[in-house]
């Protein structure tokens, strides 16, 4: 018997997963079809390019597992944690461990709906496929999360900091809004905006970083996940293409999910700015530059080059976020200093050394520095009292400046059923109008701190809901947090020279 | 912001795969036109104008040993461009129109 090529194997392996049903009418085993206005003529001639069959997949799989797991034991072994460059790396990383995971855990959710709700064989494979990935990501995460909680603060309640923490509503809110969208929405929601567009950024750059702060667990996280990123993106590009290609009447349907998740997910990474920007004290790329590369050079400029033929523009707010990357992590970093009581994570003091590379790196960076200076005074200088104003899509605080006049904030306003609702940007107001009955349903912990929902003593009460201490929170150098980390590194001989 | 700037394809590749990442960059390098290798340390960015060819055969010749190209799975950390054609012998990335 010869053996089959990758192609003839493929074929052989994946035919026959999707039949005609007999004895049920179409439309009611797949609801959802024709609900988005999405109309398919012969989708079956859709292949996916990786053309991977699952023994293939299983080991492959094993293989990046194992990999994984190898660099993963050695760094604990070797006291890796006490040999990073600077403690305060990961307090960014926390913000990575309590985020990041239950957002790969809804992402497998999505994937078993899509593929549930279209019935094309390749989509189907694709994202059962991508279903397990996810699931292998949320585990990898977690078994991340359980080590850094060996000698990390801050992170010893794992299902109070993956759901009740405040920052969790802003991944949440994305996730929840893909998984109440139809099918055809949720594919583009998370095959194009998450995976292909920014989850590069989150697992490259910012492992690049942890790479040159001496964090090779964290950056051997990023690329495994990533690696399986690369067959989510080949996904999410060609079901673009089918579509598009399927019929015209489906360009402009296609569009408006482009504008609206294209924001959606710029939105949702903006910490990822001051996590590549701030937190690392040796910084081997900035964000405007990862932006640059990842989102102007191989979105914009490629894929969407590509996509012209159909008629397809650069998503509606293509442009504000060109204009923000010049203040993007500055707005978020002074934005979330100002709840460093209230956070997960500590902020910190920035030292000369952060200063004159932020300097050098950002010509508007200037306009922030007199602001971050007052913390050298007193770390809590810049603490708002209570908690922020939240943007109704986005869920992070209505504060951005308009890239265009930057002593105005951006914040814009709508009425919906005799309330005014508020949002960070155009590109949330926007997709606000698009489904303001979406919006308008959303619980948020501080509203409910607010309102009085936690109890008579509100930040007791916080605390109790999310977990954490109030010594958990506020700024790093300050902290016990950093006090333990240089005892563990006078106890291992480790030079101090840094402090 | 759509320029007529020449649009790249490419990949990330991990530095951990070490001689087999080595190999992939040194076989592109050599069946390409116009190959640029950025280093990021934990990964390296290689790309190419409009279209990247990568070749088992080259592969191997670098590498000094029998390739398999499933293990170009274990390497790429990330890709852009769109994925034409990926069996044994060749993997081709490509943006029709850009």
């Amino acid at each position: 018997m010869t053996k089959l090529g990758a192609k003839e194997k493929y074929h052989a392996m994946t035919r026959d997963l999707m039949w005609e049903p007999k004895h049920f009418d179409m439309k009611k085993v797949y609801p959802l079809i024709e609900k988005e206005g999405i109309i398919l003529k012969d989708p079956s001639r859709w292949e996916d390019p990786f053309r991977m069959a699952y023994n293939q997949y299983v080991k492959i799989q094993s293989e990046k597992d194992g990999i994984y797991h190898a660099v993963s034991n050695a760094f604990e072994a070797n006291d890796g944690h006490a040999k990073v460059v600077d403690s305060r790396w990961y307090e960014g990383v926390k913000i990575f461990a309590v985020n990041v995971q239950p957002g790969e855990y809804s992402a497998h959710r999505i994937m078993a709906y899509i593929g549930r709700n279209i019935p094309i064989e390749a989509i189907r494979f694709a994202t059962f496929n991508q279903a397990i990935d996810e699931l292998r990501h949320a585990q990898i995460e977690i078994k991340h999360y359980a080590h850094m909680s060996k000698q990390i603060d801050g992170l010893h309640n794992i299902p109070a900091t993956s759901q009740n923490l405040w920052l969790n509503t802003v991944v949440k809110s994305f996730f929840d809004d893909a998984m109440t969208a139809g099918p055809f929405e949720a594919l583009i929601a998370i095959s194009f905006a998450f995976e292909y567009v920014f989850t590069n950024i989150l697992f490259l750059p910012f492992a690049s970083s942890a790479g040159a702060v001496g964090d090779d667990n964290f950056a051997a996280v990023g690329k495994t996940v990533q690696s399986d990123e690369s067959r989510h993106m080949a996904l999410g590009m060609s079901a673009l293409k089918m579509l598009l290609e399927e019929d015209e009447r489906n360009v402009p349907i296609i569009q408006g999910w482009l504008d609206k998740w294209y924001w959606r997910g710029y939105r949702m990474f903006s910490v990822i700015s001051m996590l590549v920007d701030y937190y690392p004290r040796i910084r081997p790329i900035s964000w405007k530059k990862a932006f640059e590369t990842y989102v102007e050079e191989q979105v914009f400029n490629g894929l969407f080059k590509d996509l012209r033929k159909y008629g397809i523009t650069l998503p509606k707010f293509a442009g504000d976020s060109i204009k923000e990357k010049e203040y993007y992590s500055h707005t978020v970093f002074r934005i979330l200093d100002q709840y460093k009581m209230a956070n997960p994570y500590r902020s910190f003091k920035l030292q000369e050394d952060d200063y004159e590379w932020l300097h050098n790196e950002y010509p508007k960076f200037d306009q922030f520095a007199p602001i971050l200076r007052r913390n050298e005074e007193d770390v809590f200088a810049n603490t708002s009292p209570g908690l922020p104003a939240v943007c109704s899509v986005c869920q992070l605080p209505a504060e951005f400046p308009n890239p265009d006049s930057p002593l105005e904030l951006w914040t814009q306003y709508s009425e919906y059923n005799g309330h005014t609702y508020m949002t960070c940007s155009p590109g949330c107001k926007h997709v606000f109008d698009r489904e303001p009955e979406k919006y308008t349903q959303s619980w948020w912990p501080a509203e409910a701190y607010l309102s009085g929902e936690l109890g008579e003593d509100p930040i007791a009460g916080m605390f109790k809901y999310s977990g954490l201490s109030p010594e958990e929170t506020g700024e790093h150098y300050t902290s016990r947090e950093h006090a333990r980390w240089l005892e563990h590194r006078r106890h291992l001989g480790l030079d101090k020279k840094l402090f | 912001m759509m320029s007529e700037k020449q649009a790249y394809v490419g990949m990330d590749l991990d530095t951990s795969m070490g001689s087999i990442t080595n190999a992939l960059i040194a076989a592109i390098e050599e069946d390409n036109e116009g190959v640029i290798v950025e280093d990021f340390a934990v990964y390296k960015k290689v790309k190419a104008p409009g279209k990247m060819v990568v070749n088992r055969e080259t592969v191997e010749e670098h590498l000094g040993a029998d390739f398999d190209m499933d293990q170009v799975h274990l390497a790429m950390s990330s890709c852009f461009g769109f994925i034409k054609d990926w069996d044994e012998e060749q993997l081709i990335i490509q943006w029709d129109e850009a």
